[in-house]
């Protein structure tokens, strides 16, 4: 992964914005560019803790967090599942209700 | 008066609930003929005095339920069904919430009555409720003041006498901060203590129902009616949490206090409050409390490790507000993608849209790198340094905020200050642990200074108690 970020010029945060689905004419893009900078420079503290740390391993554990013992069964081969689907209801695939 | 004081009352027959509603809907009349009103409900339900109506009969016939007749108010992102949820946003114009939340659901069943749903910062995107799309409310102790955010709006009406208590929400600070500004008590449980069902998402592994109140004993009661497993919610935790609503004072002795070194030398922590939480760690120690100072250096990362995660997931929810299935439309007629253009850019605010922005960023290792991974593993390296803490210590001490509720319009200009207000809360959401700010003092200009009590996972009966113990040493 590259671990170097892009500065957020102007062609980076139109991208941003259309990630965002937002339009550049709906705000004062040169403030807002400018805030996202610096909140983003700020962010730059975390280089200084982060570590190998995981971070699904420091939840609260309680007694339904435990994972079931179920057995892992295969699921429907695809051509078994187009001959259930082949209805139609309101010009789309019917959903079976139950794939068991 | 508080809520256990209204159900005294209640009970002895001194008082009836339509008397109550009404009270509460004439404060609120009262309070919008001011020159400032507090704006802290952006509705009062119309039909609240016909619920209080059917209460009142219910209680002539026997009818014992908790709660049963007692008014409450609900942040504008909690749902209740057929009643309007708009988060404070324009892009919420017009939804009203096709079922209730399993918190306010709770507490209807157990025959509470909604008041209304109060102002927000904008999808709980802020600490002072300037925010929100319905205009910022107003501290009830001083009104040229915040009463910080984002759940601003049910502190307000808390601590204005416009409810006994209140429902916000959390993500990073934003019930204990309104509650240390104003003047009460405010309530972040463990995350899985409260079902987040029906409420609208900001971060999901940080979000948690919180709660407003006077006394002590009012939080207890209602925690212990809304508190529990749910269907609705795979994180919602399968314990009895019953006997909140019979709290009694902790026995300090013995007990074992930390202060984190990191909070106590942060700059920018203001010399009053620096003083008045002297005068609370004197107070555990006078009750026989061992107190010591710790060190915990991740929690200097935890404002940007909060920001990482939070605005990561606020751009992943927040993707669903498109102007198809929610709200208001705006739709210029060329294409979908160019609706959901239209739509969130005209109805979301500046706050909203920075933070949709930066999420993104964040999101895009193509942009950012790896942000992300090294937020989740400071979130991580934060849960272990608390856990370790809380293995050795009872609970963890410490102010609620670096500064007593500040002038409205003085940080909302420069968001990075206000997202610096968060200082002392944040870390408590990223290692998931409860906390309670408690009214501890006021400075010499009167304004309320709160200290939080935070505790181990699932120990809300632990610090619900202490402050029971603080309150009745009062």
């Amino acid at each position: 992964m590259d671990e170097k970020k892009k500065a957020i010029d102007a062609a980076t945060f139109e991208k941003l914005l259309y990630l965002s689905r937002l339009s550049p004419e709906s705000s004062n893009l040169d403030i807002l560019a400018a805030q996202v900078s610096q909140i983003v420079d700020y962010l730059g503290i975390l280089s200084r803790y982060a570590g190998d740390e995981t971070p699904y391993d420091a939840y609260p554990s309680t007694t339904v967090e435990q994972l079931r013992t179920g057995t892992a069964v295969t699921t429907l081969e695809s051509s078994d599942l187009k001959k259930i689907s082949s209805e139609f209801m309101d010009g789309y695939f019917r959903v079976p209700k139950v794939l068991i | 008066m508080s809520l256990s004081d209204l159900k005294i009352e209640l009970d002895k027959g001194t008082l009836t609930s339509v008397q109550i509603v009404r009270a509460y809907r004439a404060s609120f009349d009262a309070d919008n003929k001011t020159a400032q009103p507090l704006n802290g409900y952006i509705e009062f339900y119309a039909d609240a005095e016909d619920e209080a109506v059917k209460a009142d009969e219910a209680r002539a016939k026997g009818d014992k339920r908790p709660l049963l007749g007692l008014p409450f108010a609900a942040k504008d992102n909690i749902s209740i069904r057929g009643k309007a949820c708009t988060c404070g946003s324009r892009i919420l114009r017009g939804y009203v919430a096709p079922y209730s939340a399993t918190v306010t659901e709770r507490l209807m069943a157990a025959g509470a009555i909604p008041l209304g749903r109060t102002n927000m910062d904008e999808f709980a995107m802020g600490s002072s409720t300037e925010y929100s799309a319905y205009g910022p409310s107003r501290n009830p102790l001083d009104r040229d003041l915040t009463p910080g955010g984002s759940s601003g709006g049910s502190a307000a009406v808390v601590a204005g006498g416009l409810a006994p208590f209140a429902l916000g929400t959390e993500t990073g600070g934003s019930v204990r901060l309104p509650a240390s500004y104003c003047g009460l008590y405010g309530f972040k449980p463990t995350y899985g203590t409260l079902s987040r069902f029906g409420v609208v998402a900001f971060g999901s592994s940080l979000d948690q129902v919180g709660l407003f109140s006077k006394k002590i004993d009012d939080i207890g009661l209602v925690l212990s009616v809304m508190a529990g497993k749910d269907s609705h919610d795979d994180t919602s935790a399968d314990l009895d949490f019953s006997s909140l609503a019979n709290l009694q004072p902790a026995d300090l002795k013995g007990m074992k206090v930390a202060l984190p070194a990191q909070f106590m030398d942060a700059k920018g922590l203001d010399g009053e409050i620096a003083s008045i939480f002297g005068d609370a760690c004197r107070w555990f120690r006078s009750m026989g409390a061992i107190v010591e100072t710790v060190s915990i250096p991740s929690l200097e990362a935890a404002i940007g490790c909060y920001y990482v995660i939070a605005l990561s997931e606020a751009a992943s929810n927040l993707s669903r507000f498109d102007g198809i299935r929610y709200g208001s439309r705006k739709d210029p007629g060329e294409g979908f993608d160019e609706l959901y253009v239209a739509t969130r850019s005209d109805g979301f605010g500046p706050e909203v849209k920075r933070r949709i922005i930066i999420g993104n960023y964040v999101l895009s290792s193509h942009f950012s790198g790896d942000c992300y991974k090294k937020g989740m593993s400071v979130r991580s390296r934060i849960q272990k340094d608390i856990g370790g803490v809380l293995a050795e210590y009872d609970i963890i001490l410490c102010p609620t905020s670096p500064t007593v509720a500040f002038r409205l319009g003085s940080r909302v200009d420069d968001p990075l200050s206000m997202y610096l207000s968060d200082f002392f809360t944040t870390f408590v959401n990223l290692a998931r642990i409860p906390s309670l700010s408690v009214p501890m003092g006021a400075t010499k200009a009167g304004l309320p200074v709160g200290v939080q009590i935070c505790g181990p996972h699932f120990g809300e009966e632990k610090i619900l108690s202490i402050a029971k113990a603080w309150e009745a040493s009062r």
